[in-house]
């Protein structure tokens, strides 16, 4: 083997990927050849950086500290659907209360403009109980 | 326990048992960081991240592939894309200070130079790998990562993974023996 082959081959030497027979050869050039050895010990040393810088330990601190992270996540998110209710539940309750009071002008004034027919009263009055029933709206957001 | 279970029971609302991933993967995922990085404090914050976002996006783990390839997937796009920002900001600081020379963004830059300037040459070499055969020779360079791992990891075959390797390190010997040549 020369000087060239050698050399393209040294990182996969060191990686222990070569057959036997190609290591040996390898062997015997660097044994004969000073430049190659000497290129052969540096990228040695080199390679081995990696592995030495690799952490071998858990860490219960680098745990803790993700649990933590994860634990701030979810009760900021709790708080925040709660924060988004809070804020929605004057609106709600507005919006409820406009809606009755709507609903019944409306069927207020279908009750007079059919006068002739008294009907208007009583049923005018069941529509308001149902639309008390049907306060719906922020029940749906509580239960989101 | 089982870990797709130890997953289903996590999905199911005990969220504490997270913690036993952390544990059973966190020298991987922090290893992965710092094989991009080469900084190990940077690196453990990359991986926080990593397990943050494995928890933000748990319940889209499928499970068709394996948790540990799933969360190596992660790491390696953590520490992509912190680079990525890194250099980005690095850009816009220098020509920010060609327009109008601060002292303080000039010594932050200059501490940037010294640091980058102590990186040792194979970190230097590694960096300037492709970006494919980067990924695939600092996963390959774990014992507990098999070729078939890295693979899924990285969405590819495992031909394609041996064959970014080889080229990965074909190339590092170039750069560092023509390194060593010149000094
Ligand atoms: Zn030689």
């Amino acid at each position: 083997m020369n000087c060239n082959d050698t050399q393209n081959k040294l990182i996969f030497y060191i990686d222990g990927e070569l057959s036997k027979s190609e290591s040996s050869e390898i062997e015997n050039h660097l044994d004969r050849c000073n430049n190659c050895n000497i290129l052969y010990q540096k990228l040695k040393i080199d390679l081995s950086i990696l592995s030495s810088e690799r952490i071998m330990e858990i860490d219960v601190n680098f745990t803790e500290s993700v649990m933590q992270n994860i634990r701030n996540i979810e009760s900021f998110k709790i708080s925040n659907r709660q924060k988004t209710l809070n804020f929605l539940m004057p609106f709600a309750v507005a919006a409820s209360i406009i809606l009755i009071i709507s609903v019944g002008i409306l069927f207020g004034n279908m009750g007079t403009n059919k006068t002739s027919t008294q009907i208007s009263g009583s049923e005018s009055e069941v529509f308001y109980i149902n639309d008390l029933e049907q306060e719906s709206l922020e029940f749906n957001l509580i239960n989101e | 326990m089982d870990e797709s279970k130890l997953i289903k029971r996590i999905l199911e609302g005990e969220k504490e048992l997270f913690s036993e991933l952390v544990i059973s993967y966190q020298k991987e995922v922090i290893n992965i960081c710092n094989g991009f990085l080469h900084d190990i404090d940077s690196a453990k914050d990359v991986a926080q991240e990593v397990f943050i976002e494995a928890w933000k996006s748990l319940s889209k783990f499928r499970g068709d592939s394996k948790f540990s390839t799933w969360i190596y997937r992660i790491s390696v796009n953590k520490s992509l894309n912190y680079l990525r920002e890194i250099k980005k900001k690095l850009t816009e600081d220098i020509s920010d200070n060609e327009l109008k020379i601060s002292d303080d963004e000039n010594s932050a830059i200059e501490k940037e130079f010294e640091m980058s300037q102590k990186m040792e040459l194979i970190h230097k070499s590694i960096d300037n790998l492709a970006e494919n055969q980067r990924t695939a020779f600092v996963l390959s360079k774990f014992e507990e990562i098999s070729y078939k791992e890295i693979a899924e990891t990285m969405n590819l075959t495992i031909s394609s993974v041996e064959s970014l390797i080889h080229r990965a390190k074909t190339n590092l010997q170039k750069e560092l023996s023509g390194y060593y040549k010149k000094n």
